[in-house]
């Protein structure tokens, strides 16, 4: 039987769950924008940035685990390398590198707000760094 | 243990990702609309294109039933009509705190405040200060589609002169006269009063200048008093220079040696050194309509401004990187404020000013490319677009423009500031050249004399 969590592990494991979140969404909107260079296309930009998303960690975590016996893993390892690797990009992408990558990220927010995906799109300005603005609504002086 | 470390790792990452992201400044971005409903109501954007050009341009749209309802509507439609245009902020970039002050004011800060001059005329507007003039050129290079461009710049007019052999694919154009330079430029001499009879050029003088605007009005002046730009050599040392070309404010430790004595500055030549916005000639073209209601906001920003200026000055103190209060207020006493006829006259569109924003960009061109700076040709005609202009003040167009040049009082005390050897054979042409010399300097008396046996027309200080 497994022994019950302390509230530390409990505690490490809600910051890993956000940090692998957070990281997954910046990570899958920095290729959207990456493939938007090549295609407007919403599908293709989805279905490649989500591969990448998932693709990245998933050879990472394939080189971390022991190449003979994968069970004799520090438990944990599966979890700690995907939110480094998803971490490192949306922080290479989004955090450090924004000054480069705005124009892609305002732009991938565009798309998002033509398709009429409004909560994506105001979620991808902010991590733009815009603050997105509404045309005035018609007869609304 | 390791797996401790690993999490404070993971910890700092997401700490660090957070707050990047959450403390960064944020520009207004004008979303798109959706496709689907762009496609859906496509009447309703052409009808309200029509009535958006008309109201604009001044031309009353034909009313069917109220009045009040007929204003609401065409207003509501000349918004959609701009921001379906331009889809975004109109981006602006200064090299300077004064030169943005009016916009800044109009804008209510760096971006559209709500209530704002520029968010009543239904567009949006991102104010940037930047250190150099190189910045602004690399702004206006990627355009206001780049998060980090710029539409329109705001820069005194010889600097978008030196610029302009870089900017020419663009086909930058002046649209607008945001205010005058007013004693920012000051001309040293080595000894008083070396402009105060006409130069015979012996050779070539050393001049050293702290910028492109102080540079015009060294050469300018020399030019007047005899001493062409080809026989001035701009640069090298200060103490080895007959004349410096200094801009405030003043250094205080200027090597002991170099020109000390103050000759004119631009307060005396408040018409020489426009500060001017300019923008490529695609934006103007494409976006005559959101230039004109930048200008209106802006024309509303710059009386508010000089109507209380203490005011404005704590309120632009409050953007970040700005100046405190009182180095703005001191600043902001070097530009003369324009009102509507004035800029007018400045762009040609009223008035027969002879030191239209035209003339002196010809007349700077020839001074910078005869002292070496410029090497190609002036433009054939000089790039100024009048139609944002007389598309926000169509009242302001073909009328006989600003304060004609009436003779002005001298004083005893009058020093002649500048002396300009009158060597054209007819009279006409004599005062044809008093007239510009009294354009330029609009508040100095101006006179016609004869010194030696030969005729000079000479500038006097102002009353």
């Amino acid at each position: 039987m497994a022994a019950r969590a302390t509230g530390f592990e409990i505690a490490q494991r809600a910051v890993k769950g956000v940090a692998i979140a957070a990281g997954a969404l910046c990570t899958f909107v920095a290729f959207s924008s990456v493939v938007g260079l090549a295609t407007g296309n919403g599908w293709a930009r989805g279905i490649v940035g989500l591969l990448l998303t998932l693709a990245l960690p998933a050879v990472v975590v394939d080189r971390s685990l022991p190449k003979n016996d994968p069970k004799k893993a520090r438990p944990g390892l599966v979890a700690d390398a995907t939110a480094i690797v998803l971490l490192g990009v949306a922080l290479v992408f989004v955090g450090f590198g924004q000054p480069l990558t705005r124009p892609l990220l305002v732009h991938e927010g565009d798309r998002y707000a033509e398709d009429g995906h409004d909560v994506l799109a105001h979620v991808v300005y902010f991590l733009a760094g815009v603050r997105p603005v509404d045309a005035p609504p018609k007869g609304d002086h | 243990m390791r797996g401790k470390v690993v999490f404070v790792v993971i910890a700092a990452m997401l700490l660090v990702l957070v707050w990047l992201v959450g403390t960064r400044s944020r520009d207004p971005h004008v979303m798109p609309a959706p496709r689907a409903e762009e496609a859906a109501a496509p009447s309703a954007s052409q009808q309200a294109t029509a009535p958006a050009d008309s109201a604009v341009g001044g031309q009353a749209p034909a009313e069917a039933g109220s009045v009040a309802n007929a204003e609401k509507d065409d207003a509501a439609a000349a918004t959609d009509a701009r921001v379906a245009a331009l889809g975004r902020a109109v981006r602006v970039v200064a090299p300077s705190w004064e030169l943005a002050a009016a916009l800044l004011v109009a804008n209510g800060g760096r971006m559209t405040a709500d209530g704002s001059a520029v968010r009543a005329t239904g567009i949006e507007a991102t104010v940037d200060v930047v250190a150099a003039e190189r910045d602004v050129e690399a702004r206006l290079a990627r355009g206001g589609g780049d998060a980090d461009g710029a539409d329109v710049a705001v820069v005194p007019l010889p600097d978008f002169v030196a610029s302009y052999e870089r900017l020419r694919a663009l086909e930058p154009q002046v649209f607008h006269v945001a205010g005058w330079s007013h004693g920012r430029e000051v001309l040293l001499g080595a000894r008083d009063g070396m402009l105060a009879k006409p130069i015979a050029p012996a050779g070539d003088v050393a001049v050293v200048a702290a910028d492109t605007s102080s540079e015009v009005l060294a050469l300018f002046a020399l030019d007047e008093a005899g001493q062409p730009p080809t026989k001035v050599r701009l640069g090298g040392d200060p103490q080895n220079a007959a004349y410096a070309a200094v801009v405030r404010p003043l250094s205080g430790d200027r090597p002991t040696g170099a020109p000390a004595k103050v000759l004119l500055s631009t307060a005396e030549a408040s018409q020489l050194v426009p500060f001017v916005a300019v923008a490529a000639r695609g934006f103007v073209e494409a976006h005559r309509d959101a230039l004109a209601s930048l200008l209106k906001a802006w024309s509303r920003g710059s009386t508010a401004l000089f109507d209380d200026v203490p005011s404005a000055a704590r309120r632009i103190a409050g953007e970040p990187g700005a100046p405190e209060p009182a180095a703005l207020l001191e600043r902001l006493g070097w530009v003369s404020p324009v009102h509507p006829i004035d800029v007018a006259v400045a762009l040609g569109l009223s008035g027969s000013g002879t030191a239209t924003v035209g003339a002196l960009f010809a007349l700077d061109w020839r001074l910078l490319r005869d002292a070496g700076v410029l090497t190609s040709p002036a433009p054939s005609t000089p790039p100024v677009a009048k139609e944002p202009f007389a598309a926000a003040f169509p009242e302001t167009t073909g009328g006989e423009g600003g304060a004609a040049n009436t003779p002005r009082a001298t004083t005893p005390d009058a020093r002649v500031l500048l002396a300009r050897r009158a060597d054209k054979p007819d009279a006409q042409a004599t005062n044809d050249d008093a007239a510009w010399l009294s354009s330029v300097f609009p508040t100095c008396p101006v006179r016609v004399a004869t010194r030696a046996g030969a005729t000079v027309i000479e500038v006097l200080s102002p009353p």
